[in-house]
């Protein structure tokens, strides 16, 4: 029976994977591009999924890890001519080193007291990539980022970068379904269920809450910074709270506690973005922009008061994950009658 | 380099816009107990229901009176919608409904006004009134009013009113609340609808000073949001002195200091009063977190 039990969640996943790597093969430059980009905020937003779903700390300062991954990966890049691969991982520990002092400073804050505090300091992280213009371009962005390159390899085609940031993709689904069945993501789960019980049974909440972080600002910055090589320009307005807000609501809307809900919920904005980019001019409506925000603040109140779980709940298990979900599933995992 | 004494007045009337839409955190918080993310876009549905209204040609004061009640409608609907159906659900679920909410009412509100910032005018025209050789605008005089007259008229409200008295009821205990015959979901929409007027004075007098946008409501949130902390989030004379505080600071460190990091101003401060005293400066509550 177990042996069966594997077998079966093996074959989801890897048909998944087969599907996602013959996608560059049948879809247009344009389908490919759009889901590079729904590839990387994927890897972002599990981050941010983890950090929501098992930890139970709701974060909006994903957009400024983020940015912080984009933004020192491109300044080492182009100011000292390092190798992109080196830089990107700095960036990766810069980006942990600042959630370690978010998670530190936030440590005995619960709930919304928390969300609070990450949105003050995601916006004094936005600020400052606004205003420090010797360091970041200031408002006017950074441009002439180089693109990835290994030696003499450099990836400049969508495709290659389709399939790179894709199968990094699936290696850190992989990392992170192991990760949140151990025993630290058991941990994890103890304390978003309630802080106080985990405390009373010896868990150091404080160490967890900040490793929490420093995992999703790692991958934050992961993605960010492969955003930036990719796009090789950017720009401060991509890293403010109305991004981490969108990074909140592919969590949310993809299902914070399925391993595969990041991809859902950035596959459905992404999507949702481009339909509404091609059809609203069709039907007369110029200004996109608001009708998307309306669209997907809608989207968020009903996933929330109707599809708790996230899509990731509706769609067909294949195998994948082995969680049965309650109607009445909350995104935190409580179970209510 | 600006007069200081200029500098003072403003942060002033800063601080009564932020003690009005602090006091709406407040009352909301301790009553219903949820943290309303779309306060501050209470104060903007105001904003741009006057503009709405002046665009109709409808007299100035009748307009701030109608953009006031259009503030109270949305908060009403806002409550019975969506939160009173979703009050068992856990604080994560809250915020990110409040937000959503935020969110929603941004949007329509820029795709009914536009994405540039439409202006508005000042309620009592003329010259700036010189005073101790600082010029005040009028406008600022009219904050301080309103805030003053605000302060007053809650404190009557709360105190001698029926419902003032039940809702201060129900901020005590719920339960027992109920068990007098007292409708603790009414209740939880009257405050709403309270929080939505006053954030809705606030939007409507500072609408000719900063001018209306549809995202003027989230630094105007999150910096009342900063003022109700340093009461505790339950504590009204802490929430308006900490409005003050905030608004002088501001004022004087965009003065004196520099204007680009003065937002940052704010956020500095609420990390540090959670860091340090997240049951506010004045609070004595417990308020177990």
């Amino acid at each position: 029976m177990k042996g069966l039990r594997i077998r079966k969640h093996v074959w989801g996943w890897t048909a998944l994977f087969l599907v996602v790597m013959c996608l560059p093969l049948v879809t247009g430059t344009l389908w490919t591009q759009i889901l590079l980009l729904v590839g990387l905020y994927a890897i972002c937003t599990l981050g941010l999924s983890v950090l929501i779903g098992y930890a139970g700390l709701v974060s909006l300062a994903q957009a400024a890890f983020w940015g912080i991954g984009a933004y020192v990966s491109a300044f080492l890049a182009i100011r000292t001519g390092m190798s992109p691969i080196l830089s990107v991982l700095i960036s990766i520990g810069v980006a942990s080193g600042v959630a370690f002092g978010l998670g530190w400073m936030t440590r005995n804050l619960e709930g919304h007291y928390l969300t609070l505090a990450t949105l003050g300091a995601g916006m004094i992280i936005h600020i400052i990539f606004n205003e420090e213009s010797w360091l970041t371009g200031g408002p006017s962005g950074m441009y002439g980022i180089p693109q990835l390159s290994v030696g003499a390899w450099v990836v400049d085609s969508d495709r290659e970068m389709f399939y790179l940031v894709w199968i990094l993709l699936f290696l850190l689904l992989w990392l992170t379904r192991n990760l949140v069945r151990s025993p630290w993501g058991q941990i994890l789960q103890a304390m978003r269920d309630s802080q106080v019980a985990a405390a009373s049974m010896g868990v150091d909440v404080s160490k967890y809450k900040v490793q929490a972080f420093m995992f999703s600002g790692a991958l934050a910055a992961l993605s960010g910074s492969l955003y930036a090589h990719y796009m090789t320009f950017v720009s401060p307005e991509l890293f403010g709270f109305k991004q981490s807000i969108e990074f909140l609501l592919m969590a949310v809307i993809g299902g914070a506690l399925a391993i595969t809900g990041p991809i859902w919920g950035a596959l459905l904005l992404t999507g949702l973005k481009e339909v509404l980019r091609i059809v609203l001019p069709l039907v007369g409506i110029t200004s996109v922009g608001p009708v998307e925000t309306l669209a997907f603040g809608i989207l968020l109140v009903a996933a929330i008061m109707f599809l708790p779980g996230g899509l990731a709940s509706v769609l067909p298990r294949r195998g994948i994950g082995r969680r049965r979900w309650n109607r009445h599933a909350v995104i935190d995992g409580q179970q209510r009658q | 380099m600006e007069n200081v004494l200029q500098l003072i007045f403003s942060g002033l009337a800063l601080g009564g816009i932020y003690a009005m839409i602090a006091i709406g955190f407040v009352t909301i918080f301790k009553v219903a107990g949820i943290i309303n993310f779309a306060q501050g876009d209470f104060a903007m549905v105001a904003g741009v229901a006057m503009v709405f209204c002046l665009a109709l040609d409808i007299p100035l004061w009748t307009a701030v009176l109608a953009a006031i009640l259009a503030s109270a409608i949305v908060g009403m609907l806002v409550h019975r919608a969506v939160l009173d159906r979703m009050r068992h659900q856990s604080a994560t679920i809250q915020i990110i409904l409040t937000i959503a909410v935020s969110i929603v009412l941004q949007s329509l509100s820029q795709l009914m006004v536009g994405s540039q910032p439409k202006s508005v005018p000042p309620f009592l025209a003329g010259e700036p009134i010189v005073w101790l050789n600082s010029a005040i605008p009028k406008q600022n005089l009219v904050i301080m009013g309103a805030t003053v007259l605000l302060l007053i008229l809650l404190y009557f409200f709360f105190e001698k009113s029926y419902i003032g008295s039940a809702l201060r009821a129900v901020m005590m205990s719920r339960e027992v609340s109920r068990l007098l015959g007292i409708s603790a979901r009414s209740i939880a929409t009257t405050s709403f609808v309270i929080g939505a007027v006053v954030a809705g004075v606030a939007g409507a007098v500072i609408a000719p000073i900063t001018l209306v946008s549809y995202d003027m409501g989230i630094t105007l949130g999150l910096k009342g949001f900063v003022a109700a902390v340093f009461g505790g989030l339950v504590d009204v004379p802490g929430a308006v002195a900490g409005a003050l505080i905030l608004g002088l600071l501001e004022s004087l460190g965009a003065g004196l200091i520099s204007s680009a990091y003065k937002d940052a101003i704010a956020f500095v401060i609420l990390i540090l009063i959670l860091l340090f005293r997240p049951h506010g400066l004045f609070g004595k509550h417990a308020h177990r977190v």
